[in-house]
């Protein structure tokens, strides 16, 4: 995120603090300060025209959003004199700002962001996502006609840049059409025909996130390997696969955000390495290129993503270690040392499973293979989780969103039938439909299950025969 | 055999009924001897004679209440797409099922419905001697220990081998006339699905509120129920699954629901007219019991008359009885020289329409005077002294003076002798709100549903109409 330019003159009561080095009020507390210097400005005429003609009500709105919204003086101060700024070339819509100031706490780039976003019509701006990176800026936004939350892109960085990231991005749409694990895209203009891209607002994972048990996991894991297989299938990478960029929708795993997606050959070209430190792959941390198989920096991301939430950490990262953003370059650096350190004589340390069993532990570590060639592709991944997690994944993950998965099944049939005197008067055809049932649940969970789910079998088959 | 196609019926209130594929089971039982007879058995009972309109039967009622059943059904299996196992949801034959159980449920009624149990048979009839006369075997013996007489009838002419019925639904499915006599009781291997027949919100009460509704003509009894359909769904209540209504779109519709089952009583059920025919009826009912023999020479007496005795009946003598009948012999008690004169002058008030008429005094003052226990005999004397002057018999006053105390509750209320874990006797008989994680309230444990629980009471006497006034005037005193 840029920072902002600062004031271009001494402003009356903004003092810059040169040592913090910030701007701070003259006055206390802040509501106060805010309401006191903008009438001071008013008075003075030295404000654009939006705050000479603004109403006494707005300016005690603004005001309070700085107290209600928390804000210190530092950022508080930073983002007048921003506004301050943009007032004498620019109409400023003071009722979203307001909004804003009270949505970022303490973050006068995000509402500043958000006043320059320039939406399409019929979008309001909410506010700036924390997905936003170096490439795009995303907002959660409105969209009038049907008042549907929705996400919104915009596209940063020179013209040329940004013409590509669309193209890339824009792979998403004919994507998501036909997968159900792939967002849906949609690109739109504003007035100045810039074009922005809409999907519908899924709520996304965090790095916190834990699956809700065997099922779950084994859910996001074949939900992001089905939707991998597919952009693989295409010759695209997507490149940027972490907790944020996968949004759960009714109950099924959809991947997000294809901004650094492109070709393999281009991810081959690219000297760069992109896409988030947590999940980047040890090629690329100890490379920065993505060498002849681009393809396998996917595999691994799945991989770090599943070994987060059933291990509580990234590969290469403890729990507590916060990753520095871009912006702060020095810190970033000295931490991606860090890493290639960690990659290159503490692996084992590092890549080591204390709570996950088998057969998440193997299908993992599969993934975190150290060298690219090592790790399955998607289409192998996907079909050993077929072979290896039958009972836990949903049937319709992929066909119709609803089936359940076997151990579930078999638990609700133990229940059911086990608690009830009247299954021996079921309907003929019922008694088939159900010994049917059991007898391909057996198939299912016939490999590695635990000895109780083999007693349920056995019990559920015994009371059906008799 | 179940018809193969679809048989489509209009109703009144239902509009066109379809019934597909296996529901057709429901157009074949509606043929048999056992359902016919509910067209002579009007759903009530003695309902017409205030509202004119009110001459429906127990018949429609039934089909109305088993096409519901099947919107019920597929409205669940909708809703349980996803959250059961596709074979843990209702299949075709189990719609079908709760179809024939919806059809059945007033099968075993008699004459006048209710009002024949409360008055002929009792509270207190020999369950045991009923059951073994009707061949009902162990299996179902011991769900019926409590159970009234009509629904231990029920399920005698579900078992009877000689019935139609019975083996229409043996041809059927082997075993399923005891399957569907069993889903009556509130067993049924889908255990959330017998709720539908048995509840504060269930089949039976949606197709009569609605029915007796547009049959009277009154207007209170207006609820959605497209809407109160599309929200039933299954949820968990102690760990069992049960059906009831989503809780984020259903209060509404069932507040509305409830509070026209409660108006209908206040209104319709309960009118006051209405319940002084039925006292009517009640008086000539308990002189038949008093007189042995008075309508054993009668034709068509025989049934009315061992049941009259408290002897148990068997199924083909059950098929005797019905509202066609019972009226016929009030005809012939009324115009047959010789018959005992308190029946002769009932029988022919009731043909005449010349009613007894309500006590004009207030519940409250009722209940202080007439429910004092120490003094109920000389309370009584002092009102049959105002009523003798105008028996036909004034040695046989009590016939003309006639309490009614009756009462009904927004929700099911567990008998206090039950004994039974509240939250398993709650998982039989409540009727549950379900949130979004599938929790089960019951509805009087939901706060907003329970706010509104109400209960009506009636407490009034009934008499002869030249003096009302009078009794009013000595309990006033």
């Amino acid at each position: 995120m840029g920072n902002l330019s600062p004031l271009s003159t001494e402003q009356p009561g903004l003092t810059f603090d040169s040592e913090t080095p910030r701007w701070v009020f003259d006055f206390f507390p802040i509501g106060d300060s805010v309401r006191n210097l903008l009438k001071r400005y008013i008075e003075s005429g030295m404000l654009g025209d939006r705050f000479g003609r603004m109403q006494e009500s707005e300016l005690e709105a603004l005001a309070l959003s700085f107290s209600d919204g928390k804000w210190s003086d530092g950022p508080a101060a930073t983002l007048i004199g921003h506004l301050i700024e943009t007032s004498k070339h620019t109409e400023i819509d003071l009722q979203a700002v307001t909004r804003w100031i009270l949505l970022h706490h303490d973050d006068p780039d995000a509402v500043s962001i958000c006043m320059a976003a320039d939406p399409p019509s019929q979008i309001d701006i909410v506010r700036l996502l924390p997905r936003t990176g170096s490439q795009k800026l995303v907002f959660e936004a409105r969209w009038r006609p049907a008042q549907r939350r929705v996400a919104l892109k915009r596209l940063t960085g020179p013209l040329l840049d940004a013409e590509r990231v669309l193209e890339r991005e824009s792979h998403s749409s004919p994507l998501s059409i036909r997968h159900p694990n792939i967002i849906e895209t949609y690109s739109v203009t504003n007035k100045k025909n810039e074009t922005f891209l809409v999907e519908e607002w899924l709520d996304a994972l965090s790095d916190d996130w834990n699956p809700s048990g065997n099922q779950e996991a084994a859910n996001l894991l074949y939900s992001l390997a089905r939707a991998v297989e597919y952009v693989h299938q295409l010759g695209l990478v997507h490149g940027d696969i972490k907790p944020d960029n996968i949004g759960k929708k009714e109950g099924r795993f959809v991947l997000l955000d294809f901004g650094i997606c492109r070709s393999a050959e281009k991810f081959a070209a690219d000297i760069t390495a992109t896409g988030s430190l947590r999940t980047r792959a040890p090629e690329l941390l100890m490379n920065d290129e993505y060498g002849r198989n681009p393809k396998a920096t996917d595999i691994w991301a799945i991989g770090a993503t599943l070994f987060n939430s059933l291990e509580g950490r990234f590969p290469f990262i403890t729990r507590e270690e916060p990753v520095p953003r871009i912006s702060h370059l020095p810190e970033r650096e000295e931490f991606e040392r860090k890493l290639k350190e960690r990659v290159s004589n503490e692996w084992s340390e590092w890549v080591r499973f204390d709570s996950t069993v088998d057969p998440f532990k193997s299908l993992i570590s599969s993934c975190l293979e150290r060298s690219p060639d090592m790790r399955p592709d998607a289409s192998t991944l996907r079909q050993t989780i077929e072979r290896d997690l039958p009972a836990y994944i949903e049937e319709g993950t992929v066909e119709r969103g609803t089936s359940l998965a076997p151990v579930a099944e078999l638990e609700q049939l133990s229940k059911l039938l086990s608690l009830n005197d009247d299954v021996y008067l079921i309907a003929k055809d019922d008694l088939g439909r159900l010994k049917a049932r059991v007898l391909l649940l057996k198939e299912r969970l016939a490999s590695g299950q635990d000895p109780r789910v083999t007693d349920k079998l056995q019990s559920l088959g015994a009371l059906l025969d008799a | 055999m179940p018809r193969g196609n679809v048989v489509r019926i209009q109703d009144p209130v239902h509009g066109l009924m379809e019934f597909r594929g296996l529901e057709g089971i429901v157009v074949d039982v509606l043929e048999t001897p056992e359902i016919q007879r509910l067209k002579r058995i009007r759903q009530l009972a003695v309902g017409h004679y205030v509202f004119p309109g009110a001459e429906h039967s127990r018949f429609v009622h039934s089909l109305g209440a088993a096409w519901l059943a099947i919107q019920f059904c597929r409205q669940l299996r909708y809703a349980t797409r996803g959250y059961l196992t596709d074979v843990l949801r209702p299949s075709e034959i189990a719609i079908a099922d709760l179809a024939v159980a919806a059809l059945c449920h007033d099968l075993g009624h008699g004459p006048l419905s209710h009002a024949w149990e409360r008055v002929v048979i009792g509270d207190h009839f020999d369950r045991g001697a009923l059951c073994t006369t009707l061949g009902i075997t162990d299996d179902l013996r011991h769900l019926l220990s409590d159970a009234p007489w009509h629904e231990i009838t029920t399920a005698g002419l579900l078992l009877w081998k000689d019935g139609t019925l019975h083996q229409l639904l043996e041809d059927y499915d082997q075993g399923s006339s005891m399957r569907i006599a069993r889903l009556l009781r509130g067993r049924y291997w889908l255990e959330y699905l017998p709720s539908l027949l048995s509840r504060e919100v269930d089949v039976d009460r949606v197709d009569y509120i609605r029915r007796d509704t547009h049959q009277t003509g009154v207007a209170y009894g207006r609820f959605d129920l497209a809407w109160l359909i599309s929200t039933c769904t299954v949820g968990e209540f102690d760990g069992r699954w049960v059906t009831g209504f989503d809780s984020r779109k259903a209060p509404r519709v069932i507040e509305q629901f409830l509070a026209a089952r409660i108006a209908l009583y206040d209104t319709v059920y309960c009118h006051r007219t209405v319940r002084a025919v039925e006292a009517m009826f009640k008086s000539l009912l308990k002189r038949l019991k008093d007189v042995p023999g008075a309508i054993d020479a009668l034709p068509g007496g025989g049934a009315f008359a061992k049941s009259i005795r408290g002897e148990p009946l068997s199924q083909t003598e059950i098929l005797q009885l019905d509202d066609y009948a019972l009226f016929n012999l009030i005809h012939q008690i009324a115009n047959t020289p010789g018959t005992d004169p308190i029946l002769e002058d009932l029988a022919k008030r009731i043909l005449g329409r010349d009613l007894f008429k309500m006590v004009p005094i207030s519940p409250k003052m009722i209940e202080g005077y007439v429910w004092q226990e120490e003094a109920q005999e000389a309370v009584y004397e002092k009102l049959y002294r105002v009523i003798r002057p105008y028996c036909p018999s004034p040695a046989h006053v009590k016939y003309y003076l006639v309490h009614d105390d009756y009462s009904v509750t927004y929700f099911n209320e567990k008998p206090k002798k039950n004994t039974e874990d509240e939250g398993e006797w709650m998982r039989r008989h409540s009727s549950f709100l379900i949130d979004e994680s599938r929790k089960a309230t019951a509805f009087q444990k939901d706060e907003e549903l329970s706010a509104r629980k109400k209960r009506l009471d009636i407490k009034r006497l009934f008499t002869l109409d030249s003096c009302s006034e009078a009794v009013a005037k000595v309990i006033q005193d």
